[in-house]
């Protein structure tokens, strides 16, 4: 009798699902650790050279970063807004669907006849964060063009932007 | 030439030699005998009755059996308790999308997930339209493209009139630069 019931306990115990189960459980722990979620701010930059920067198409995500007994930041992106230069201060195209993910496509041109060279801030990314790790970003650059419509070889990056950076930004 | 010492059988004449018809005949004489005594031997063992199983073994059988099902029984529930619970498909979104095309192929979609294979073969459709410089991928170029013409005053190719309504201007530029964002497209390319 004795052995039937080791069996029995041995085999719910060994069930599967039960390394998934103790995954989430860990990530909801964590996420109750952490308190409320935070929101930040994500600058990305085109450096088009010397070119004149006509237009630019990125894509950025937001890495889901587990650290070690910090835990996951779960990135979602709750906005977006225009760069510095007047050629592309209005909001970019982006897919709303992006909104709540963690990935988005941000794309922008400008017809006007000043256009920025050299690096300039295209775009600004508000995303919220859950959970107590830090997260990271990707940023990958797919299309850009002079002001002719000409494909130019550019460099993109970002730029995590600190609360006091942002309300000086806002004002 | 023919050397009847190497070659003794004479084919041509269709009788064999002499040789060969005694031996095959002392190869099929009818003396193989089984001794009666070994006869007996078999069928006596035939006839004895198999040894009854003790008792404790049997009881072994059974609790062993028991056990293994038991176990095999619990394993199958908690297995089906992992497994995510199926799903209905979703219904067609509209009639007219069930109505409008080929149905056959409409309704091969409708039992996988017909919205959402509606969806993406109307985007990969469409991709091909708002690739406007033709470089294979719709892209922000495209849309800066038909923004310069539509600007400069350039004639305008009607293949650009993405809305349809028979001129080119900055709305259909928006349509071209939300295909280039949109994240449903991408995951299709």
């Amino acid at each position: 009798m004795k052995f039937l019931l080791i069996l029995l306990v041995s085999i719910l115990a060994a069930g599967p699902g039960a390394g998934d189960t103790q995954e989430r459980d860990e990530a909801r722990a964590t996420f109750a650790f952490a308190g409320e979620p935070r929101f930040e701010a994500v600058d990305i930059f085109v450096d088009a050279g010397d070119a004149s920067l006509g237009a630019y198409q990125v894509e950025l995500k937001g890495i889901e970063r587990k650290e070690a007994r910090v835990g996951t930041a779960f990135v979602k992106i709750v906005g977006l807004e225009g760069g510095d230069h007047p050629a592309f201060g209005d909001a970019p195209y982006y897919d709303p669907e992006a909104l709540q993910g963690g990935r988005v496509i941000v794309a922008a041109f400008s017809t006007a006849a000043d256009l920025p060279a050299g690096r300039t801030r295209v775009a600004r990314v508000h995303v919220m964060l859950e959970g107590a790790g830090e997260p990271a970003y990707e940023l990958k650059i797919e299309a850009a063009a002079d002001r002719g419509g000409k494909p130019i070889r550019a460099q993109a990056s970002t730029e995590r932007v600190t609360k006091e950076q942002s309300e000086g930004t806002d004002q | 030439m023919r050397d009847d010492t190497n070659n003794p059988t004479d084919f041509d004449s269709g009788e064999a030699p002499e040789a060969l018809i005694s031996d095959l005949k002392r190869l099929y004489q009818d003396d193989l005998r089984i001794p009666e005594a070994v006869d007996r031997a078999i069928l006596d063992s035939l006839h004895e009755a198999p040894a009854p199983i003790p008792w404790r073994s049997a009881k072994r059988i059974w609790w062993t059996t028991g056990i293994t099902a038991a176990a095999a029984g619990l394993t199958l529930i908690v297995w089906l308790q992992g497994q995510p619970t199926p799903q209905a498909p979703p219904p067609p979104n509209t009639a007219d999308q069930l109505a409008s095309g080929d149905m056959r192929q409409r309704s091969a979609f409708q039992a996988l997930d017909a919205p959402s294979m509606l969806a993406e073969s109307d985007a990969m459709v469409a991709s091909v339209k708002e690739d406007v410089d033709g470089d294979g991928q719709v892209n922000i170029l495209d849309a800066f493209l038909v923004a310069r013409a539509v600007e400069s005053g350039e004639s305008l190719d009607p293949a650009w009139d993405m809305t349809g309504d028979g001129s080119v201007s900055m709305t259909d530029v928006d349509l071209i630069a939300n295909a280039a964002v949109s994240l449903s497209r991408r995951s299709l390319q």
